[in-house]
């Protein structure tokens, strides 16, 4: 894989063209917001519920910030649980993954914790921790992914090596005497992660969205003033009342686009993987 | 002393249906050392799986396997594999296309044989590659760039490189053509030669077996139905198993022998249970096939045949 | 003078994947004669199988397909879909390679059988249908009772047996089997050989092309052999001439190597070559043109024809 053939290959697939100029978009706007922001975010800085204009691109709030600031701001918050939880969760996944599926002895007990996880409801569990804890950025990106986000992965993950198990080379690297812990996470993973990186694009979305409603309930972090959380700032404030669109469409509309485009990135990504 | 000997050997399956199928039904066979035995069976006779049996892989139902007099049991993975190595037949999946050759080669002389410099492991596999004629693949090739004879040559080549004093090798020209096929029996002669191993060659072809082993043991249904020096199967095969099997070799067919293989050709449905399993297709069968089982038996100096026509 | 079935004239193949082009079949020209079975012999990769497929018509596009298969007057590659219709299974049968699971696994042999007689319109009513399947089922040496049988229950042998059933359903003019027996023992194999051939002198198989890599089986069954390497027809001739008087390095290489008496090949540099002599690289007589064109068939004798510049080209 040279960066020549790496060009065409991420042009010709379009599903992964769009998802990577999306997903890229709002990385880079989330790293420019640590450099640059038009206005101080928190602060007042002009009229109560101004619609948008080119002064307030995005309007502003009820007490007068800018929504376009904040837009930017919030992206970061946004993107690191989203990233953060998907990188703890598929820490965890593969490592239970592997194990699970490679040693048949540590199936059964592995399998059983990941059901566990998988039918205890686990968001009202959440809300319920998140309303004692009142967690930061950091420990919901963690609390999403040990909560909610590894099952899927280690299943999926599981299933992978169970198949991959059974290939004669798996075995030729037995009789080379390659002790099992190396054959499981050298040899093995080279073969699933790129399938299970993939895989795990979607508890990215899902950490997004999760953390969105725990904003949205109010026990989530709104203090770094996450997308989600300004929309539940806008409906605490009733903005729709006062007809002020801009200020919950915008992160709204961009936990959407922002989800699509990974999606789309995994789908692309998943296309790739399989013709390798 | 012989290397592998195999002591009344049963094994059996569960397929898919739960029925039990006897992959190998009593099979008693020693190899000795530096010797290759050709094992001659079709799809189904149970050669893969005695093959698996005598590295380790599998292990028999009932029965013992000995290797160099001790229990294959009472050794430890790591050392029965440093003496015991097995070749798989197919080059394709046989190989994680993601290593690299050097990868390949260099993992038994670390694992096994406990060599930690690295730079003893890569003088060793150079020199290696040079004597068994692969100095042309760069240790840094990939796996799955290299062809299917290439592929084969690597696999031929990881078993032999730690010296094994025997090898099970499943087919190793099966998969692969015919401008290749030689190069891989030659790399194993030369192989063979240089580690003074044994190796059980693997086959249902007979003209191989018969142009590179010293004896020859004919599997049919699990049972060794005849085994004894090539010579002596080649010039006189005595089950009639083995005498079919002979009667359309490449030879035979040049010379246009259609009346003889039409002959021993089995009928098609075979729906008796007999006891030997032959009798069902047999031209000889008497009606003692079909209630008792033939053992092997020396018919003179040291060539057996499971048949009761003798 | 035997009559001509199939003529075939400067076939090219050329599959588009979805990463670069393959060329399988260049420049192929011969015929296949009333009553003979043609054998095409080579290792895999020669373009066998796309050979018999282009013979079928069943190379689509994006894939491509040039030159001529004329049948009958007709070219087979410019028919229109209804005198394909007409074609296929009629005049010409096809045995698959991978024959072993093409069989419906839900339906009993005989009702696959009666579908397919009455879908070809080989038979017009069932109860026609029925009465030659059992007789088909009974010459190619099955009982009765294998019609009740389903997929699973048949060994591949038996399988085979229908499957050839089916091919001949039709008469058909022209049969191709394409490596018909490789999945099975070599004692069965040779049964279903014999009964192939069996069925060609009674009448029942008019013109076989014979696919197979398996040079016995080749010596058992062709009459005339066209040998092939990466696509490209390296010889031409009868079933004596190529095994006893081999022309071209290739097949020569093929026959030493039957006896195991081939030389040891020079090892080739790992470099990719796609013009000129596929077996340039390993051949002892190998000059420089060999690496650069590849050379027209050269006739040796009447039936005897080599594409080698040792002998012209």
């Amino acid at each position: 894989m040279s960066a020549k053939n790496l060009l065409p290959i991420l042009t010709r697939n379009t599903y992964l063209f769009a998802g990577l100029v999306i997903v890229c978009f709002f990385v880079a706007l989330a790293l420019f917001g640590l450099f640059y922001l038009p206005h101080n975010p928190l602060e007042s800085v002009g009229p109560d519920y101004a619609p948008p204009s080119l002064r307030y691109l995005f309007g502003t709030t009820n007490i007068g910030q800018d929504v376009f600031s904040q837009w930017i701001f919030g992206a970061r918050s946004t993107l690191l649980v989203g990233f953060l939880s998907g990188l703890i969760t598929i820490l965890i996944g593969l490592a239970v993954g592997i194990v699970a599926g490679f040693i048949s002895l540590m199936d059964e007990p592995l399998m059983r914790v990941t059901d566990i996880f998988l039918a205890m409801p686990t968001l009202p569990l959440l809300i319920a921790i998140a309303e004692f804890v009142k967690p930061s950025i950091y420990s919901v990106s963690f609390l999403i992914a040990v909560l909610i986000g590894w099952p899927g992965t280690a299943r999926v993950v599981r299933s992978s090596v169970l198949s991959l198990k059974t290939q004669p080379y798996i075995e030729v690297a037995k009789l080379s005497g390659v002790p099992s812990y190396k054959i499981m996470f050298e040899d093995i993973i080279r073969h699933i992660l790129p399938l299970s990186l993939t895989y795990s694009l979607f508890s990215v979305i899902a950490a997004v969205l999760t953390e969105a409603s725990l904003d949205f309930i109010g026990v989530g972090p709104s203090t770094d003033y996450s997308w989600g959380a300004q929309i539940e700032l806008a409906n605490q404030a009733n903005a729709v009342l006062f007809g002020a669109w801009w200020w919950f469409l915008i992160p709204g509309l961009s936990i959407a686009i922002f989800s699509t485009g990974i999606a789309l990135l995994a789908y692309g990504l998943e296309s790739i993987f399989k013709e390798m | 002393m012989d290397v592998v000997s195999f002591e009344e050997v049963y094994k059996y399956f569960r397929d898919t249906t739960g029925k039990i199928i006897t992959a190998v039904d009593g099979v008693k066979l020693k190899i000795k050392e530096d010797e290759i035995m050709a094992l001659v069976g079709e799809s189904g006779s149970g050669k893969t799986t005695l093959g698996r049996i005598s590295v380790g892989l599998i292990q028999p139902s009932k029965g013992r396997v000995l290797f160099n007099g001790k229990e294959i049991s009472d050794y430890t993975k790591k050392e029965l594999w440093k003496r015991a190595q097995y070749i798989h037949q197919d080059p394709y999946s046989s190989l994680d296309p993601y290593l690299t050759v050097g990868d390949v080669l260099d993992r038994p002389l670390k694992y096994l044989l406990g060599i930690d410099d690295e730079k003893t492991r890569r003088e060793i596999v150079q020199s290696f590659l040079q004597r068994a004629g692969m100095e042309h693949i760069p240790l840094t090739t990939r796996i799955n760039r290299l062809s299917g004879g290439e592929r084969q040559r690597v696999l031929v080549g990881r078993a032999f490189i730690i010296k094994p004093k025997f090898v099970a090798a499943d087919e190793p020209t099966s998969m692969v053509d015919f401008v290749h096929r030689n190069e891989i029996l030659n790399m194993l002669f030369n192989l063979k030669k240089e580690s003074n191993s044994s190796i059980m060659f693997i086959t249902h072809d007979l003209s191989i077996a018969s142009y590179i082993s010293n004896r020859i043991a004919i599997m049919h249904k699990g049972r060794i139905v005849e085994f004894g020096s090539k010579n002596q199967v080649v010039d006189t095969p005595f089950h009639p198993y083995t005498q079919a099997l002979f009667s359309v070799t490449p030879e035979k067919l040049l010379k246009g022998s259609v009346a003889v293989s039409s002959k021993l050709v089995p009928r098609v449905f075979g729906l008796e249970q007999s006891r030997c399993k032959y009798a069902d297709v047999c031209p000889f069968v008497f009606e003692r096939c079909r209630k008792e089982t033939p053992v092997l038996r020396d018919v003179g100096d040291g060539h057996s045949v499971a048949c009761f026509k003798y | 003078m035997s009559q001509r079935v199939l003529e075939v004239k400067n076939l090219e193949v050329v599959y588009a994947l979805s990463t670069r082009m393959v060329q399988a079949v260049s420049d192929l020209s011969f015929e296949l004669l009333k009553g003979e079975t043609l054998g095409i012999m080579g290792e895999s990769g020669a373009g066998k199988s796309t050979v018999g497929w282009s013979i079928m018509r069943m190379i689509e596009p994006p894939h491509k397909v040039m030159g001529s298969i004329v049948t009958q007057g007709k070219d087979v590659l410019t028919m229109s879909e209804r005198e394909i219709a007409e074609y296929r299974w009629k005049r010409v049968a096809m045995i698959f390679q991978t024959a072993m699971n093409s069989l419906d696994p839900v339906s009993n042999v005989r009702k696959s059988f009666v579908r397919l007689l009455l879908d070809k319109r080989i038979c017009s009513s069932k109860s026609e249908a029925l009465k030659t399947c059992s007789n088909l089922l009974e010459m190619v040496g099955l009982s009765e009772s294998v019609g009740d049988m389903y997929p699973f229950e048949l060994s591949g042998g038996m399988k085979q047996r229908v499957l050839i059933a089916m091919a001949i359903a039709a008469n058909p003019e022209i049969l191709i089997a394409d490596e018909p027996t490789t999945a099975l023992d070599t004692l069965t194999q040779f049964s279903i050989l014999n009964l192939m051939s069996d069925l060609r002198k009674q009448g029942k198989i008019g013109s076989m092309i014979f696919i197979s890599h398996d040079l016995s089986v080749q010596a058992f069954m062709a009459d005339r052999i066209m040998v092939m390497l990466k696509g490209k027809m390296v010889e031409f001739g009868t079933k004596k001439e190529v095994f006893e008087t081999p022309k071209h390095p290739y097949t020569q290489f093929l026959m030493k190597s039957l006896k195991f008496q081939a030389e040891p090949i020079r090892l080739a540099e790992r470099q990719k070559q796609s013009v000129g002599c596929p077996f340039a690289k390993f051949c002892a007589f190998a000059m420089n043109r060999c690496f650069v064109e590849f050379p027209k068939p050269t006739a040796i004798s009447e039936t005897h024809k080599v594409s080698c510049f040792l002998f012209g080209g």
